[in-house]
């Protein structure tokens, strides 16, 4: 996590999305698996990795269903985060932004929080010995992945609006199929 | 409300943090015997060859109890509580009062009763006093060999340690291999031989009969049962720990092999809660409460503790033994239950790929119980989330036992296709990469 420079647009971004909240919400039934999402996260954290190839810190998975539904996997930001429960050093931590993010430099890899996060969203860099995750980038108006999302499958939302979304989705193709409206 | 706390580790901080979270005003007073702020106990063997510093240790920052508006009494032992009229005593016989007490005392090393345990330059290594012990005793005295006694994770870390200091250490194990109690054959095979190849010794069915001492008092060598003698410099006691429940004494709560505590935490004596590696937790997959004396359940179990002291009702639905440790370059997870020999109620998939990576899981009827993972880790939180939840697995067994449990495959393959690379290095703050 790039701390974002005092007095800056982004420092208040920062501070904004602490106070109102902010959720990257998933929906994984529009995702085409096109991977534009892990490119725009590789370009953004490509200076946080000096030495490898960026790490992406979102991926898209095949999900375990017939038919090949997609499944973009990043950090849900669990309220009680068990990533933040396992870390025995202290480094991962719930920051002014609401998001819970790594403080680098302090992390050993000792691969508690990989063993803790039941979304598989922690990527253990061996090459750097961090325990690498999505910080959120909540000092962007837009996260890169989102923007970077043409199916929308990625979107920054209240969570009444996307519910209400994923209702009227669901009216339309009972009204299509079984109507035949 | 007048909290008061014994022990000024994970637990503690995971107490103080959800009592904060409902209670701004209530007093919180912090008393250990330790004269620290909050540090990283298991990171104590990184601090020893100086690959984290001071102020890497500390797991919160230096303000946290100033923010946290916690009184911290530290360096003070408390040696009695006293529930009927609501103190603890501590060693200079001072009484502190409260309204709730949590005790999260934690664990302290088993020193086994054996000939010569009392002899200089023989350390336990769970706390920073006993890293700093054996850190004065390595710079003074000329040590060439070291022992080191129990093969489990707290001496698997140590050879983090010992890789700069040019010491020849031994392993002296009573199982009849190294992480008995958390690796099958298999795996432990595979870190054995890691072992080996560093240059460690690895000594499996031995018990250590006595430390023998020079005339000064010093440590000379070790016997194992059976005559052997190993001579060394140094011996770290690493067989365990046991629940520190010596101040319980006559104080009514109720203790087993550790403290009895509820799905709350709470003990059998009103106001008076226990948590963390001290008390003995309802054991998921084994359904069965006993110690699991580790960090990520120390931390929960602190959480849920400070929740209910400061008025909320919350559960604790008990916790799986987990580890996670890298040893040299390999990784290790193990979760759940692991050991399968003799149980005709486990199935029991295995996976191995020559000597690099290893993967068991073990399913009692259509539920995950328990997991091993050597070398490839990734996605391990996946499993510790099923075996945690018990839910029904109705994935494909074999592709969850090959690494894949999420086509993981499919997403190098498509990544690795995808010719056009769009990002490229901008300039940045540059990260140290170790």
């Amino acid at each position: 996590m790039v701390t974002p420079a005092p007095g800056t647009r982004r420092e208040m971004l920062n501070q904004m999305t602490g106070q109102y909240t902010r959720d990257i919400i998933v929906d994984a039934g529009k995702c085409t698996g096109c991977m534009d999402c892990v490119d725009a996260c590789k370009q953004a954290i490509a200076h946080e990795h000096p030495v490898i190839a960026p790490v992406a810190r979102i991926t898209i998975r095949e999900a375990l269903v017939e038919g090949g539904v997609h499944l973009p996997l990043l950090c849900r930001n669990c309220a009680e985060a068990p990533c933040v429960t396992a870390c025995m050093t202290g480094c991962r931590i719930r920051n002014g932004s609401g998001w819970v993010v790594t403080a680098y430099e302090r992390c050993v890899g000792c691969w508690m929080c990989v063993m803790s996060c039941p979304f598989g969203a922690i990527e253990a860099v061996h090459e750097e010995a961090l325990a690498r995750k999505c910080d959120g980038c909540t000092s962007y108006e837009v996260p890169p992945c989102v923007t970077a999302c043409e199916p929308r499958a990625l979107r920054v939302e209240g969570q009444t609006n996307f519910a209400q979304g994923r209702r009227r989705d669901f009216a339309t193709r009972v009204n299509a199929t079984l109507l035949g409206m | 409300m007048r909290y008061v706390i014994i022990g000024n580790s994970y637990t503690a901080v995971g107490a103080v943090e959800s009592i904060r979270e409902l209670d701004r005003q209530g007093e919180i007073i912090i008393i250990s015997d330790e004269p620290y702020a909050t540090y990283c106990r298991p990171l104590i063997t990184y601090w020893i060859t100086g690959s984290v510093d001071a102020e890497k240790l500390a797991l919160r920052p230096a303000n946290w109890y100033e923010d946290h508006r916690v009184t911290t009494r530290l360096g003070q032992k408390v040696v009695n509580i006293v529930p009927e009229s609501r103190h603890v005593v501590l060693e200079d016989g001072e009484t502190v009062a409260f309204d709730r007490l949590l005790i999260a005392t934690g664990g302290k090393p088993f020193m086994p009763p054996i000939e010569g345990i009392d002899a200089e330059g023989v350390f336990a290594m769970a706390k920073l006093d006993d890293a700093k012990e054996f850190n004065a005793w390595v710079s003074q005295e000329h040590v060439e060999a070291g022992v080191i006694v129990g093969a489990g994770l707290i001496c698997l870390s140590l050879f983090k340690a010992m890789e700069g200091m040019n010491i020849k250490f031994t392993l002296v194990e009573l199982l009849d291999r190294v992480l008995g109690i958390a690796l099958d054959h298999t795996a432990s095979g595979m870190i054995e031989k890691r072992l080996l190849a560093a240059g460690v010794g690895v000594r499996t069915s031995s018990l250590a009969e006595a430390i023998l001492q020079d005339e000064q008092g010093r440590v000379r060598a070790i016997r194992l049962k059976g005559g052997d003698e190993i001579p060394c410099q140094a011996v770290v006691m690493a067989v365990g720990m046991r629940p520190n429940v010596d101040l319980l004494e006559g104080s009514g709560v109720e203790v087993n092999r550790g403290i009895v505590v509820d799905d709350g935490m709470r003990t059998n004596v009103p106001g008076v809660y226990a948590a963390g590696d001290v008390v003995e937790t309802w054991d998921i997959v084994n359904e069965m409460s006993h110690v699991i004396a580790i960090l990520p359940l120390a931390y929960e179990q602190g959480r849920i503790a400070g929740w209910n002291m400061a008025g909320a009702e919350r559960r604790y639905p008990g916790g799986i033994p987990l580890n996670s440790l890298p040893i040299f370059d390999t990784s290790l997870m193990t979760m759940g239950i692991t050991i399968t020999d003799d149980r005709p109620d486990l199935e029991v998939l295995t996976h191995q790929e020559a000597d690099q990576v290893y993967r068991k899981l073990v399913f009692r009827e259509d539920r995950l119980v328990g997991a091993i993972l050597v070398g490839d880790i990734a996605h391990g939180g996946v499993l510790t989330a099923l075996i945690r939840s018990q839910a029904p697995v109705t994935y494909d067994r074999q592709a969850m036992l090959k690494g894949d449990p999420l086509d993981i495959e499919v997403t190098r393959q498509r990544e690795a296709a995808r010719k056009n690379v769009l990002w490229e290095r901008t300039p940045g703050p540059a990260l140290a990469v170790r």
